[in-house]
C-alpha cells in the first residue's frame, strides 16, 4: 500500500493553484453594512478565476504550511 | 466619508475556555499587521487591520502577484488558528470590517449560526480529492487493424473498425465512472460529510472536498491509498490534497445589518 501511497500523495507539496482553488470563493460570506464595501471586489472575485490560469504558469510555486 | 483603515477578518473561532489561546508566534496579517482575537463569549474574530488603499490595490486584480500574496497571508493565519484551537470557521477571502465594533456585533447577532458552524467543523479538518485520466494516452484495444479480409470491402471493414472502437471506448467511460463512483462513496464512508471541489463543473470524473476527523484521518488515508491502485488499472489518477482548514464546509451567508 504505502508504494501506492506516494504516486496519490503529493507528500505535503501544496501548489499556489490548489490553494486558490481552495481559498478563493470558499469560506463563509458576511454581508450588511458592518462589511466595508470594496469597490469591484465582486468583481474581482470573478476575474479571480481567469488569473489562475496566469498563476498556473508560474514556475515552482511552493507553499509551505498545510502539511501535518 | 472614505474610511481609511478597516479590519480584516480571517476566522472566527470558538474557545472552551473563557480565554482564548494565543495565535501561535507572531503571526503577520495582510498588511504585515499583528494579528489580534477580538472575543465575545467563547467566540474570537481573528482580525488584523488593513489600510483599504492597499487592498483595494490587490483587489484592483492588475497585479495578481498581489492577490497570490493576499491568498497566501490569508491562508497562513488561517492554518495558525487551526494550530491554536480546534474550531475554526474560515471567512471568504478579503472579508473587511469597519471595525472592533462591527466585529463584536458580527460575533453578537450570529452567535447561534457560528456556534452551530463551528461545532459541525469541530477537530476535523478538509481534504480535496480529484479522480481524472492519466495523462498517458489510453490505447485502444481495437486498433489492431489485421489484413483487411478480401472479401469484405475496404469501406465496410473501416466502418466496423470504427464502430468497435466507439464502442470500446464508451464502455471504458462506463467502467470509469463507475469506479470513481465506487471510491467517492468508499471515501464519504470515512468523512463526516462531503461537498463538491473547486472544479467538479470541469472535464473531471470527480472533485470533491471531504470533512474529515482528525481521529478518522488514518482510516480515510488508508481507503485513499487502496483506492488508488484500482483507479490506475483503469487508466485513471487520484490527486490528494490537504489536510486544509474547512473552507467548504462553513454557512454560506451570514447578514449583519446595523
Amino acid at each position: 500500500m504505502n508504494d501506492h501511497g506516494t504516486s496519490v500523495r503529493h507528500a505535503g507539496t501544496t501548489s499556489l493553484v490548489d490553494l486558490l482553488d481552495r481559498v478563493i470563493d470558499r469560506g463563509a460570506v458576511i454581508s450588511g453594512d458592518i462589511v466595508i464595501a470594496l469597490a469591484g471586489i465582486d468583481l474581482i472575485r470573478l476575474d479571480l478565476r481567469l488569473l489562475l490560469t496566469a498563476v498556473e504558469t508560474v514556475p515552482g510555486t511552493r507553499i509551505g504550511g498545510s502539511e501535518t | 466619508m472614505t474610511q481609511q483603515r478597516g479590519l480584516y477578518l480571517y476566522a472566527v473561532v470558538g474557545f472552551d475556555t473563557s480565554a482564548s489561546p494565543a495565535l501561535a508566534g507572531d503571526i503577520l496579517g495582510v498588511d504585515d499587521t499583528a494579528v489580534a482575537t477580538i472575543e465575545q463569549d467563547g467566540l474570537g474574530a481573528v482580525v488584523s487591520e488593513v489600510d483599504l488603499e492597499q487592498l483595494a490595490a490587490v483587489v484592483d486584480g492588475a497585479e495578481p502577484d498581489l492577490l497570490t500574496g493576499l491568498a497566501q497571508r490569508h491562508h497562513a493565519v488561517v492554518l495558525a488558528a487551526m494550530d491554536a484551537v480546534d474550531r475554526v470557521l474560515p471567512l471568504r477571502l478579503g472579508t473587511v470590517l469597519t471595525g472592533p465594533d462591527a466585529a463584536r456585533q458580527f460575533l453578537d447577532r450570529r452567535a447561534g449560526e457560528l456556534s452551530d458552524g463551528l461545532r459541525e467543523v469541530d477537530a476535523c479538518r478538509e481534504w480535496g480529492i480529484t479522480i481524472g485520466q492519466t495523462d498517458d494516452a489510453i490505447p485502444t484495444a481495437a486498433a489492431a487493424e489485421g489484413g483487411a479480409g478480401s472479401d469484405v470491402g475496404v469501406g465496410t471493414a473501416y466502418l466496423r473498425r470504427r464502430r468497435e472502437q466507439i464502442d470500446e471506448a464508451q464502455r471504458r467511460r462506463a467502467a470509469q465512472a463507475d469506479v470513481a463512483a465506487a471510491v467517492a462513496d468508499a471515501v464519504r464512508a470515512t468523512a463526516v460529510r462531503a461537498a463538491p471541489g473547486p472544479r467538479s463543473a470541469g472535464g473531471v470524473l470527480l472533485d470533491e472536498s471531504y470533512l474529515v476527523r482528525r481521529g478518522s484521518e488514518d482510516r480515510f488515508l488508508t481507503v485513499v491509498d487502496d483506492c488508488g491502485s484500482q483507479l490506475r488499472e483503469r487508466g485513471l489518477r487520484l490527486r490528494l490534497t490537504g489536510p486544509w482548514p474547512p473552507y467548504s464546509f462553513v454557512p454560506s451567508t451570514l447578514r449583519v445589518v446595523t
